[in-house]
């Protein structure tokens, strides 16, 4: 489980190490409407053709790009699908065989939308996408601590799991009679261990979050929170306004083709 | 000119354990303290008050006559007054740094200040370049190694060009090399105008930058 | 409990998004406005808190997801209003990088996780324990704040199942497939319910008790509350009104769009029955009085709603006397 934990917020580091590299031209407003339309009009679809067209499309994307960040793309797609096929099979012995296709291809669309957009947008242009729609403040202050707390947090957990259990030893097995009252005591030390280690992370971040209530203040910080650079408009977003056009045709023309 | 003076400060935690006793201190810029003292000596509570978010239970603190006072801190503009001028590096980065990119750590107090946008750009870039921070802009801080996050953190408070500069142990966690270019900005930093004052176990530090040593001991007090 | 993308026809993602947006309006109002600036740092980091504790999820056949929110915590340690936005933020992170829980969903899914888990639970522990959050934890602060995240967690996660249970009953193709969600709520709702009723209900419980003792004990500062961000008599009406109407207004909701339903309805002839038509209203089952003959449904529903409200807080009421009763006797 910390591992999921990990792998996650590897990737939030990932993407963010892979940003300083290359420097995003469209408007992160634009990425983020365009996927929301693209789901959206899946969603929306009453036949399999828009969603295919999409899939297509996604596909050829993916198929373009290293083989190191296709797995990285590939693997938010797949499991999310398997998982819809895995929670909807019984619905194909209760007399709708056809569901599990239709969402199964739905999911693999917006999933392998979502999916593109995180391997070519990093998470702070996601994020700050919500800054520039004009979000409360606090909410994009809050959005962007959650994403430090967690990086924290995750780097924190392992550093203490990884002292519990250098400090949990191995009772010794050989004596045959003791051996389950032994046992019994270290599971019960390392679930005590265990409760300590989520109160503790909590109170430490507590603390962490304290400190940087005090930080803010000493930036003259009042309780608004005033943000950022605007973004210059460019001709790539006008190509995107078209592409989003486009999509939207798209969608309009295949659903006038099987009712 | 900047002076701060404190004249019998005393402080106590919250569960009554002494931290600070009769503290008597006047500090002017142009000068560099360096204050020093075993570990729970009452370092951190000082700092706390004179960056005003700890207020002594007794004595008094002014900077440049005005009393420094809960109250006093309470209004929205003396805050905003206070906090530009008095500078504080925290000992831990991570708390400091809490934004989603290098350069916005940097301009978010100088958004807070309510700088025009020019302003605010042109302060960035230099900040940026004078801490060596310009190919790391676009990063989040948290993912910074120790001696870059430790330079943001000093980009951001700079920015806001403070008059007093107070920093806790700015060289911990930090590599000979990283130890190096911290003390050698620091040193680059002291201005006639500027007032710094830094708590440090580093004897080095002490010893190339201090233009004079504040002692604490055990009792909460200054050693003179 | 996360909603996943497609098992909500967008419609039904409108109307969540609407239902739940008033509730974020609110919050962010009286966050700004009430919250000491102090707490805002920790509320980014009660949402981390939250996201993790998302992570450990279980998938549910016949349903989503279980898994703890740790929406109660928040709401007890920070108010119910910050909990909203904390969670909100929690579940965006999640939706827009991990492709946890759908896009168009995200509406419905703060509805279920960030607007009813935190404000039950919250209700209920105050109800319980009316002092809690005023120094250190009593055990009927404990005891409050575990019945409050239980019935916390169940609140939200039989929303999700309504939610999704009703779509067969609104969307389906011309063939009688269903579009969407193709359980109705004779399969979603014991399919979400059994989970949570058990073991997710359970470790809510025990990751916001343990969590608040051990903050109470060690950090009472941390919960040090400040001047009760008190919900004026309005907005409780407010509040109450709308988890009472969203159900409404998604059956409703059927009419409104009913356009699609009943062409597709009168075209599949007689050869299929929607299951979800057959079985929906088994809801019928859980409160017999409910069907009163010749009794327009809309007010049949209220009145069940009400009677089922004031049921429970009679429960509540009497399991506070009895803990009360025991935690004075035990002193």
């Amino acid at each position: 489980m910390t591992e999921q934990i990990m792998k996650g917020i590897a990737r939030l580091l990932d993407s963010d190490t892979a940003s300083s590299a290359q420097k995003t031209q469209l408007h992160p407003v634009l990425r983020l409407l365009g996927v929301f339309a693209c789901i959206l009009f899946c969603a929306l679809s009453r036949n399999s053709i828009f969603v295919i067209g999409v899939i297509a499309v996604s596909l050829v994307r993916i198929a373009m790009l290293p083989p190191r960040r296709m797995a990285g793309v590939l693997r938010p797609v797949l499991v999310p699908v398997l998982l819809t096929c895995l929670v909807l099979l019984p619905s194909v012995f209760m007399g709708h065989p056809r569901t599990m296709l239709t969402v199964a291809l739905k999911v693999f669309a917006s999933a392998s939308t979502l999916a593109l957009l995180n391997e070519s947008v990093p998470w702070k242009d996601i994020t700050g996408a919500f800054a520039a729609l004009r979000m409360p403040d606090i909410f994009i202050l809050t959005l962007d601590m959650t994403v430090r707390s967690i990086v924290l947090l995750g780097r924190l957990c392992r550093s203490m799991g990884e002292a519990v259990s250098l400090r949990s030893f191995k009772g010794p097995d050989t004596a045959r009679d003791g051996r389950s009252l032994v046992r019994r005591e270290r599971d019960r030390t390392r679930r005590d261990a265990a409760g300590g280690l989520l109160g503790t992370v909590f109170i430490r971040s507590g603390m962490l979050a304290e400190r940087t209530s005090e930080a803010m203040t000493c930036r003259c910080f009042d309780g608004t929170y005033r943000l950022y650079k605007k973004h210059k408009w460019n001709i790539w977003d006008a190509a995107y306004v078209l592409v989003l056009m486009v999509l939207a045709a798209a969608f309009f023309y295949t659903q006038s083709l099987i009712i | 000119m900047t002076t701060i003076e404190l004249h019998n400060i005393s402080y106590h935690y919250p569960d009554g354990q002494p931290a600070l006793q009769d503290i008597d201190l006047t500090l002017r810029s142009g000068n560099c303290y360096v204050l020093t003292g075993p570990n729970g000596c009452g370092k951190s509570s000082l700092f706390r008050i004179l960056t005003g978010l700890s207020f002594p239970q007794s004595g008094t603190y002014t900077l440049d006559g005005v009393p420094i006072t809960e109250k006093y801190l309470r209004d929205r503009a003396n805050a905003d007054a206070f906090h530009r001028r008095v500078g504080y590096l925290f000992q831990d980065t991570d708390a400091q740094l809490f934004t989603r990119s290098v350069e916005d750590e940097i301009s978010f107090g100088l958004y807070q200040m309510g700088l025009p946008q020019e302003e605010i750009n042109a302060r960035t870039e230099q900040y940026l370049d004078r801490l060596s921070l310009s190919d790391l802009r676009a990063r989040a801080p948290f993912n910074l190694s120790g001696g870059e996050k430790k330079r943001c953190a000093l980009a951001a408070v700079l920015a806001m060009e403070p008059s007093v500069l107070i920093m806790d142990e700015p060289l911990s966690g930090l590599d000979e090399e990283g130890q190096d270019w911290i003390t050698r900005t620091i040193r680059a930093l002291k201005t006639p105008e500027r007032l710094i004052l830094i708590a440090t176990h580093s004897g080095d530090l002490a010893a190339s930058l201090a233009d004079h040593t504040i002692v604490m001991d055990k009792t909460h007090r200054i050693q003179i | 409990m996360h909603i996943p993308e497609n098992y909500l026809s967008p419609q039904t993602c409108a109307v969540m998004t609407g239902a739940v947006a008033p509730a974020w309006g609110i919050s962010i109002y009286k966050v700004s406005k009430e919250l000491p600036k102090e707490k805002i740092a920790m509320m980014g980091v009660a949402a981390s808190f939250s996201f993790l504790g998302m992570m450990f999820n279980v998938p549910l056949p016949g349903g989503t997801t279980g898994h703890a929110v740790g929406g109660t915590l928040i709401a007890l340690l920070l108010g119910p209003y910050a909990a909203c936005i904390s969670v909100s933020v929690a579940l965006l992170l999640q939706a827009l990088l991990f492709g946890d829980g759908g896009i168009l969903a995200f509406g419905a899914n703060c509805f279920n996780m960030a607007f009813v888990l935190p404000f039950v639970g919250y209700a209920v522990a105050h109800l319980i324990s009316p002092s809690i959050g005023q120094g250190k934890a009593t055990r009927r602060d404990l005891t409050a704040a575990a019945i409050g995240s239980y019935v916390g967690i169940n609140a939200a996660a039989l929303c999700a199942a309504i939610e999704f249970g009703i779509q067969p009953l609104l969307f389906h193709d011309a063939a009688g497939n269903a579009l969407y969600c193709p359980y109705g709520l004779s399969v979603s709702i014991p399919a979400m319910m059994i989970g949570h009723l058990t073991i997710f209900g359970l470790a809510e419980m025990v990751f916001t008790t343990a969590i608040y003792s051990f903050v109470s004990s060690t950090s009472p500062a941390l919960m040090a509350r400040q001047p009760e961000t008190k919900t004026s008599l309005p907005l409780k009406i407010f509040l109450g009104a709308m988890i009472l109407a969203t159900p409404l207004g998604l059956l409703a909701e059927g009419t409104a769009w009913g356009e699609w339903g009943a062409e597709e309805i009168a075209s599949t002839g007689a050869g299929y029955t929607p299951s979800g038509l057959a079985n929906g209203w088994s809801l019928n089952a859980m409160l017999p009085d409910y069907s009163i003959a010749g009794m327009p449904d809309s007010i049949a529903y209220i009145l069940s709603a009400v009677i089922g409200a004031a049921l429970l807080i009679i429960i509540f009421k009497l399991i506070s006397l009895a803990v009360g009763k025991a935690s004075a006797s035990a002193a």
